[in-house]
């Protein structure tokens, strides 16, 4: 089975569905937020200029079919500031009909990870994201962090 | 609201930044002890808030309370909002990090002109607390979208306020609410 990761920050997600002879990206703000109608460039391994464009269906889906082995790189883009970029690795075997279906998942702005075609699901599985109420709870242990250091320091002061 | 990394150039981001953290030293000047508590409950709120999208024409909008910030914390707001985007930035992927001053500068000018209407002596404090939720979401959108149309970038002005006026009024409900709420459990938590 496939390994579909979720995550819920406002963040722009990307998840790559390789299924040969197409790579249909997936863009969303969360699990239940697709980014519908939204602008998609797909950038050819070393181009800078943009091999296909258009935008997401109202799910945030997008397909495109790679012509050459390399990274691809997929930017999602609504128009309103939230920009996401992805990359996946595309192998000749993706050509020869060897390859088997497989997902690569992205959830960042800038950062870029990339999955191999080679890739078995345990691996999918194996840089699973850290889940939310972790997230929640370290930014809210640093900030009351921060104001009990500043506090402390001013009461010192004073 | 969030604009991520790769839309605004770099000169514009890195002078933002610039001007962020000259305006943390300004407005953390004389502290006094008893405010950093404030501070910090009012920037947790802040960091969670934003996790609470609504999927609105396309895009996501969420809940910032700047407005109410700026009436809790005044003066006090740009430190918050410049660590608040900070950590969710690096935590959540939550705008840029480049862009971080960007945001913090969009979003802290909405706290603190609502800190300014939430000073007027001359207006009834529903409507202060109203027209303040409602300021610290729309002139942020309102920079943001003047910020895409420079850069040449986005869907428009009108678009991006139509969208965001609506998360304006949501806003200014929470925080007259809010400012309710403080008046009848803790009245001086609110200046």
């Amino acid at each position: 089975m496939l390994g579909f990761k979720t995550a819920g920050a406002h963040g722009v997600h990307i998840e790559l569905l390789i299924h040969p002879p197409s790579v249909t990206a997936k863009a969303y703000f969360s699990k239940n937020a697709p980014m519908a109608q939204s602008g998609i460039s797909v950038y050819a391994p070393g181009s800078e200029k943009p091999f296909q464009t258009g935008n997401t269906d109202p799910q945030g889906n997008f397909v495109f079919l790679p012509d050459q082995a390399g990274t691809w790189k997929v930017v999602a883009d609504d128009g309103m500031g939230h920009k996401g970029t992805s990359q996946v690795e595309i192998t000749k075997s993706f050509f020869t009909g060897d390859e088997q279906m497989t997902v690569s998942d992205t959830h960042q702005h800038e950062h870029e990870q990339q999955a191999d075609l080679h890739e078995d699901h345990h691996h999918e599985h194996s840089h699973e994201e850290i889940p939310m109420l972790y997230k929640i709870i370290f930014g809210i242990s640093l900030i009351f962090g921060i104001t009990g250091f500043f506090y402390g320091l001013k009461r010192r002061k004073s | 609201m969030h604009i991520a990394d790769g839309i605004i150039e770099t000169p514009i981001c890195i002078a933002a930044h610039a001007i962020s953290l000259a305006l943390i030293y300004l407005s953390s000047r004389k502290i006094d002890a008893d405010e950093i508590p404030k501070m910090g409950i009012t920037g947790a709120a802040l960091f969670v808030i934003s996790l609470i999208h609504i999927p609105l024409a396309g895009t996501s909008v969420h809940p910032g309370l700047f407005g109410l910030a700026g009436i809790i914390l005044g003066k006090r707001t740009f430190p918050v909002i410049y660590t608040v985007l900070l950590f969710q930035s690096f935590i959540f992927q939550h705008g840029g990090l480049m862009t971080l001053g960007v945001n913090a500068l969009n979003m802290g000018t909405g706290a603190f002109l609502a800190w300014m209407i939430w000073k007027q002596k001359f207006i009834p404090e529903y409507l202060k607390a109203f027209a303040a939720g409602f300021t610290g979401v729309i002139i942020p959108s309102f920079l943001m979208a003047a910020e895409f149309r420079i850069t040449g970038y986005g869907k428009g002005i009108f678009i991006i306020l139509t969208v965001y006026a609506i998360a304006a009024v949501a806003e200014a409900v929470i925080s007259l609410t809010a400012v309710g709420f403080f008046r009848k459990v803790k009245s001086d938590i609110i200046t």
